[in-house]
């Protein structure tokens, strides 16, 4: 008996919770709207209004972002945050922007979709921040870009590469990756200048992202007779055997790969230890990072071309690199430095510099206008300027060859992506106004 | 109206509106897990591919909301219909298979539906990998105009999926005391027993796919709709398992379960969060590392500490309360692992079959005791 009282009293406590989330939810309206409080998600203008000062007090700037910091994507994540964080302590130590200090919060997106929407609408309803900065993923960043975008709150630096969202131009967006198709069609002309007329097999994510780069690298060997042959995966299956068979059977001499770093080095590894096939690869920067090295094996990676947009972790030699290694060191709680953790801490510098241009009466409306006119201004380790304009929400349109190296002298052996050959620049705006 | 309420606990919560953004994701969860906890928790049918069946009722919604034109309630219906068939003949071959081999393979539907999703037969409805967007394809849902003033974006959507989660929850809740409900339990609970006792088994598994889906179909129309957005990558193996492994946290073959699974589907992230936050901020970028392994001990410690979920804890406090004024409470944990196979009462569940004695199964008590008691062949 008791155990049926007990039944209908859990069953009371959860009818009378939902019933006061029906009256108090839209009781919540009317008195924000006595209060005149702005409706972050009434559909309204693209561009936000003059005065629009949501997360900026006299003595803190509240950014927010969206990263896989659990889940199978959350090496990116954690080593992207490390960056970040050290970086905003470092801007902070050093008197903040105008006074103000820097606040990140992340939200966790397990490299999802559904996660990062919940996560986003969590930063802009109840947070409030002022930018999201540095989304990552075409397919957690797909499903917020669209709010954010009709919300009007600007959504900073993407790191996410699909060149739709920067083209046509959106007042509110602005990209940091390089656009695929510029990425797929770099390492076209490499492919077509070094291995002309020979037969390309190209291993293809079945996504946005792979599409992208396959339309690039088409439009980069169009000029010579290469003939190109697609292969495509899923991000579900993590052995590439099967595809890399099919390209050996069909006398591939070149392989290009568009994929994540699992995928892309099961490729390579299958190729080189199953088949016993030393072909030439060719693979998207998205794996341009130290880890590829270990999840292909040193040898099986060996020789490999991809591309970067900024200085590499190893060159500590270069100023702007040694001085992320003193940063990490003071602040960075741990973390060693690597090239993730150099992307999270260039996008706050780019942001800090933005924010410091846009002056001290910050609004949303003064950052965009700061950031569409920040032109002729290289950071910290970048390779080359970022020029950006009203037409032009691009910061990376420069690129640097570099070649999977493997220095056997040290013990164990260190494995770079090292630089080689000339910058090849697309830039959109080559001069500054 | 209410306004010395704002500060009360609870009720100034609701103040916010990316609370009301989390309690509508909890309204969609709980269609969608409940339709998970009728197929797996009432029949015992293992399913890892349930967000095949999720994802194939955002499509049908989607697809018609954006480019038919339908009405939301038709569309919503529609695909609720149409992933319920899709469901009962998947069902099918599903006949043939039991425990871990079903399991398997319904993995298969979930691995498969995205390359068909993006496959060009069909692309020119699904948009291939690009996915719907109904801010590019359509129009993102906005309140109708008699509402327009009175509700915001967020409350409107919290209402379209609270009304249904209510609706689909009364629905279930009688369906499950109803002649199939005692069914399904008695095909979980022994297929041959039910056979001796004249249930259709083949027919009770079919539809028993068929409703799960049903409720599936709705639960993803209404994800759809009020996401904005859909994608193949959307419902992914990841979030399939997640979904099972919430229905289990939350409560097997109970209707209070699912509505604790749903609430942890809409809190997990916000629930680690806060976790996170007690670490002291110098140690802040260790722990961002360990949140994977923040959620598999959380998981392991419930599963262990209440086998039975959330649901099956309330059910137990009258018996820790009796335990309790006897002197005789033992706490959970390991201890509580051991001491159910020992516990006297096992030896009266061998005596008989109670959960396919009809006389037993009016109220919630005698309902859920043969799963607790027996219910170790259950667990996934």
């Amino acid at each position: 008996m008791a155990r049926i009282r007990i039944g209908r009293w859990a069953w009371l406590l959860v009818v009378a919770l939902l019933a006061t989330m029906l009256v108090f939810s839209a009781c919540g309206g009317e008195e924000e709207e006595k209060e005149g409080t702005p409706q972050a998600t009434k559909a309204a203008a693209e561009t936000p209004s003059a005065g629009d000062t949501t997360g900026v007090t006299d003595t803190q700037i509240l950014l927010g972002s969206h990263l896989p910091l659990s889940g199978f994507a959350a090496t990116w994540g954690v080593g992207l945050k490390a960056g970040m964080d050290a970086q905003i302590a470092y801007v902070n130590d050093n008197g903040g922007v105008y006074g103000r200090k820097l606040k990140l919060i992340v939200e966790d997106d397990q490299y999802t979709g559904p996660l990062a929407s919940e996560g986003v609408r969590k930063l802009v309803e109840q947070d409030k921040v002022f930018a999201i900065v540095g989304g990552l993923g075409t397919a957690a960043h797909g499903a917020v870009y669209k709010y954010l975008e009709t919300n009007g709150i600007p959504d900073m630096l993407m790191l996410a590469g699909l060149s739709r969202w920067t083209d046509p131009v959106v007042k509110t967006r602005f990209g940091y990756l390089v656009a695929y198709s510029d990425e797929g069609r770099v390492l076209g002309e490499y492919i077509a200048k070094n291995f002309p007329g020979k037969k390309v097999g190209f291993i293809q994510q079945n996504d946005e992202f792979g599409e992208e780069g396959y339309t690039g690298l088409l439009e980069g060997v169009k000029d010579s007779n290469n003939e190109v042959v697609v292969e495509t995966f899923e991000t579900t299956e993590n052995d590439l055997a099967a595809q890399v068979s099919r390209l050996k059977n069909q006398n591939v001499e070149v392989m290009a790969i568009y994929g994540e770093p699992i995928q892309a080095t099961s490729a390579i590894k299958n190729a080189h230890e199953t088949l016993g096939w030393d072909v030439p690869v060719v693979i998207t920067g998205v794996d341009a990072v130290e880890v590829v090295g270990a999840l292909a094996g040193y040898d099986n990676i060996e020789g490999a071309v991809s591309v970067v947009y900024a200085h590499q972790a190893y060159e500590k030699d270069n100023p702007g690199v040694a001085q992320h290694y003193e940063i990490m060191a003071k602040y960075g709680a741990g973390k060693t430095p690597d090239n993730l953790t150099m992307v999270g801490a260039s996008i706050i510098e780019i942001m800090t510099k933005i924010l410091q241009d846009a002056g001290p009466d910050l609004t949303r409306e003064k950052m965009l206008d700061a950031a569409e006119a920040l032109c002729g201004w290289t950071p910290s380790t970048g390779v080359a300027t970022i020029n950006l304009s009203p037409t032009d929400h691009r910061p990376n349109e420069v690129e640097s060859y570099v070649r999977a190296t493997v220095d056997r002298s040290t013990d164990p052996p260190t494995f770079t992506w090292q630089l080689f050959g000339d910058f090849v620049s697309f830039e959109s705006t080559p001069e500054c106004p | 109206m209410f306004e010395f309420m704002n500060d009360w606990p609870l009720i100034g919560w609701f103040l916010v509106p990316f609370r009301v953004f989390q309690a509508m994701r909890f309204g969609v969860w709980l269609v969608v897990l409940m339709g998970l906890n009728l197929l797996t928790g009432y029949n015992g049918q293992i399913s890892l591919g349930y967000a095949a069946f999720v994802a194939v009722g955002a499509y049908v919604a989607a697809i018609l909301m954006t480019q038919y034109g339908a009405h939301v309630i038709l569309a919503v219906l529609a695909a609720g219909a149409f992933t319920g068939v899709v469901g009962f003949v998947v069902g099918v071959p599903a006949l043939r298979l039991s425990g871990p081999y079903l399991a398997i393979a319904t993995l298969a539907l979930v691995i498969a539906l995205p390359q068909v999703l993006k496959h060009d037969l069909v692309s020119d409805w699904t948009h291939a990998s690009q996915g719907i967007n109904f801010y590019e394809q359509g129009t993102p849902p906005v309140p109708p105009g008699v509402l327009e003033d009175r509700v915001d974006n967020n409350q409107w959507l919290y209402y379209c999926s609270i009304v249904p989660a209510v609706i689909m929850t009364i629905l279930a809740w009688n369906l499950t005391r109803s002649r199939i409900g005692r069914a399904f339990l008695a095909v979980r609970d022994t297929e041959l027993g039910a056979e001796q006792m004249g249930v259709n088994v083949a027919l009770y598994k079919m539809t028993a796919f068929g409703i799960s889906s049903f409720y599936a179909g709705i639960g993803g129309a209404l994800f759809v709709f009020t996401e904005a957005v859909l994608a193949p990558s959307t419902f992914d193996v990841t979030i399939s398992l997640t979904m099972l492994v919430m229905v289990v946290l939350g409560g097997l073959g109970s209707i209070l379960g699912s509505i604790f699974a749903a609430a942890i589907m809409a809190w997990r992230v916000e629930f680690v969060n806060e976790i996170v936050k007690l670490i002291p901020r110098g140690q802040e970028i260790r722990i961002d590392a360990l949140r994977g392994a923040i959620y598999g001990g959380l998981l392991v410690i419930a599963i262990i500490t209440g086998p039975w979920g959330l649901a099956g804890a309330v059910r137990r406090l009258p018996r820790i309360r009796d335990r309790l004024a006897a002197g005789k409470f033992r706490f959970p944990g390991i201890g509580g692992m051991v001491y159910p196979a020992v516990r006297p009462f096992r030896l009266r569940r061998l005596r008989g079959a109670k959960s396919v004695d009809p006389n037993r199964q009016g109220g919630e008590g005698a309902r859920d005791e043969p799963h607790q008691e027996g219910g170790d062949t259950h667990r996934p």
